[in-house]
């Protein structure tokens, strides 16, 4: 693999194709990225009794969620000490003991090795303080969000979301019960690179009135986006989508979800505005103005509020990615908002979703652009609206407007100082 | 009265026919049984559907829908073996219901959509700019293992559960990709034409690897 600053620019304006396409460059993402960042496992309910137990991936590494007889959350790898089998091979559920179908070992679900069937027949034990599963040290929450970190030196979980924390309160705090995660989460294989998906859903508010132009085309959203959006970074990789309301406009213009709500259906507007109603007071008067449409935290979470889905992109081959989503529902709504509310998701994004479709195509469609070996001296170019980002009087982090993509530069710019580990941006 | 021709069908208009008796013993005067639909009736409905749909006639694909109809895309996952309570020989450790999710208002189906929605997919199919469709995909649907599962009355009609299986499959853009599924309909009998009322998706994937389940399947 050739020079790192031959893949990104310095400036984040250039992206070489093989950023997405080549072997090397995902073999090192492995190392650099999803052994070292924060990455987002699952949430506190999915594993909220003893014994409860979520399989998910950080990277291409398989890992256990788990809650252990003691209440606290355990993440192990999921691998048998003995012979690598994984020890779980179901998605989700309860239980006392993992067992590896090879050779029986048992090892409780905090990961502890528990017995080894073959101790019948030998004199000398193994020291089963050294042999259980593999812990994964760092875990936290954040607002029920369970996170996961490899390196041990990383920083903590609240230095690590920093002011990106003020944007996911717009959504994570929005609703007086909170939000739950509805599950088990869709998932499907992407014949694509997990940064196309994940770029997307830092900002780029730029390709939705063309590419989604034949549903969403001259819709008064389109409209809003223009008038009022704005693409700010807290710190390069993050990235908030955002409308900020002017300070005259009404609750109904503030709402979030009534611009996509499918049916004239009084109780499930009247729910969106109550919950609108007493924002600036629950929250604070600037939360109140802010309407977000996506959320990003890096290296491969996405919040699409306004489609009320959370996700995470796991990377399987250069050209292949997982998606898996949820549902984000109002924890206190009542049934018939929250099937309503569903609608919204479902409909336009997740593995069934007409939006996706259109935005699973471009993402396929841009891999197989960044295979063509001949163009591999023709960067990307990711330079619009460069050195137009500025500071913003009530926004936290750099604010650009909705056409700006310096939330990309800085994606890749941070990864760039990722994989060349140490350098600073 | 036409023959029901799978064991299902037979066993459950078998068991009306003990219910209509009980309920004529009490003195219950009970609507004459529905007739079950024909092996040539059930194919000549789904084969035209298929056709419809693989010729990309999308518009006269909604005629044959309901205006009340539920169009349901089951999710499905991989749960750990659980016995129902009572069952001693845990033949119900790995039953099917345990793999999908529910409809309901803490549940996750992959779809949950009624004609709006439909009319919305089928509209939109046929723009020059609707991207994932133009080029639109060839796609082929082949319909079997259809079972005619029994009927009851409704206000509107005879309402018909007949379950097939459903093999779909899709090229392009150089891709070739295969949906295999179940499909669980309710047909409302109007006349001599049928509509579907409602129809239940269970596709034969945890990991969908099909390029989009947004298809009318």
């Amino acid at each position: 693999m050739e020079q790192l600053s031959q893949l990104v620019s310095d400036d984040g304006c250039h992206i070489s194709r093989r950023v997405f396409s080549d072997q090397a460059v995902y073999d090192l993402e492995q190392n650099q990225i999803f052994s070292r960042n924060w990455l987002f496992l699952c949430h506190r309910d999915q594993v909220s009794k003893p014994g409860d137990y979520f399989c998910t991936f950080m990277g291409e590494t398989p890992v256990i969620v788990a809650c252990g007889e003691d209440g606290a959350v355990h993440v192990s790898i999921n691998s048998c000490s003995h012979r690598g089998l994984p020890v779980c091979r179901h998605d989700q559920g309860n239980t006392k003991f993992f067992v590896c179908p090879y050779h029986g070992w048992t090892y409780t679900v905090d990961g502890t090795l528990a017995q080894v069937p073959q101790r019948r027949a030998l004199e000398k034990l193994p020291d089963f303080t050294e042999l259980g599963l593999v812990a994964v040290p760092r875990v936290a929450e954040y607002e029920g969000l369970l996170f996961a970190c490899l390196d041990p030196e990383a920083p903590s979980l609240d230095d690590y979301l920093g002011d990106m924390k003020f944007y996911l309160e717009v959504f994570l705090q929005r609703f007086p019960g909170g939000i739950e995660l509805i599950g088990p989460p869709h998932k499907w294989l992407l014949h694509s690179n997990w940064k196309l998906p994940v770029e997307n859903q830092l900002g780029d508010a730029g390709h939705a009135p063309f590419l989604h132009g034949a549903l969403i085309g001259g819709v008064q959203g389109v409209k809003e986006v223009e008038d009022y959006g704005l693409t700010t970074v807290t710190s390069p990789g993050h990235g908030a989508a955002v409308r900020y309301m002017p300070e005259s406009s009404s609750d109904e213009q503030r709402a979030w979800g009534l611009e996509g709500v499918m049916e004239t259906n009084p109780l499930l507007q009247e729910y969106l505005l109550d919950v609108q109603r007493q924002l600036a007071e629950r929250l604070s008067p600037r939360h109140a103005r802010v309407k977000p449409l996506t959320l990003g935290v890096y290296p491969n979470l996405s919040i699409i509020c306004s489609n009320a889905t959370l996700r995470v992109a796991h990377p399987r081959a250069p050209g292949k990615v997982e998606l898996w989503s949820w549902w984000v529902a109002p924890r206190e709504a009542p049934e018939e908002v929250r099937i309503g509310l569903r609608k919204q998701y479902s409909f336009f994004f997740g593995p069934g979703g007409t939006l996706e479709q259109e935005d699973s195509d471009a993402w396929m469609q841009q891999f197989v652009g960044s295979r063509i070996e001949v163009l591999r001296d023709h960067p990307y170019y990711y330079g619009l609206g460069s050195g137009e980002e500025r500071r913003h009087p009530d926004l936290p982090g750099d604010v650009g407007s909705c056409y700006n993509e310096h939330y990309a530069r800085g994606f890749y710019q941070r990864w760039r100082a990722d994989l060349r580990h140490g350098e600073s941006l | 009265m036409r023959e029901a021709f799978t064991s299902a069908g037979v066993l459950i208009s078998g068991m009306a026919r003990v219910s209509k008796a009980v309920n004529s013993a009490a003195g219950a005067v009970s609507p004459p049984e529905p007739e079950p639909l024909s092996r040539s009736d059930l194919e000549r409905f789904f084969y035209r559907e298929a056709r419809l749909l693989d010729e990309r006639r999308y518009m006269e694909w909604l005629e044959v829908l309901d205006q009340a109809i539920r169009y349901v895309l089951l999710n499905r996952f991989v749960p750990a073996a659980q016995r129902q309570s009572g069952d001693e020989d845990a033949s119900t450790a790995h039953a099917i219901a345990h793999e999908t999710v529910g409809i309901g208002g803490r549940d996750n189906p992959l779809r949950d959509e009624n004609h709006l929605q439909l009319l919305l997919r089928a509209d939109r199919a046929k723009k020059s700019i609707s991207w994932s469709d133009n080029p639109p995909p060839f796609t082929r649907r082949f319909v079997t293992n259809i079972e005619w599962l029994g009927s009851e009355h409704s206000a509107d009609g005879n309402l018909h559960s007949v379950r097939s299986n459903l093999l779909l499959y899709y090229h392009r853009h150089g891709r070739r990709d295969a949906y295999t599924g179940q499909r669980e309909d309710q047909l409302l009998a109007v006349g001599d034409s049928l509509r579907i009322r409602r129809r239940e998706v269970l596709l034969d994937w945890d990991v969908i690897t099909g390029p989009s389940v947004g298809l009318f399947f």
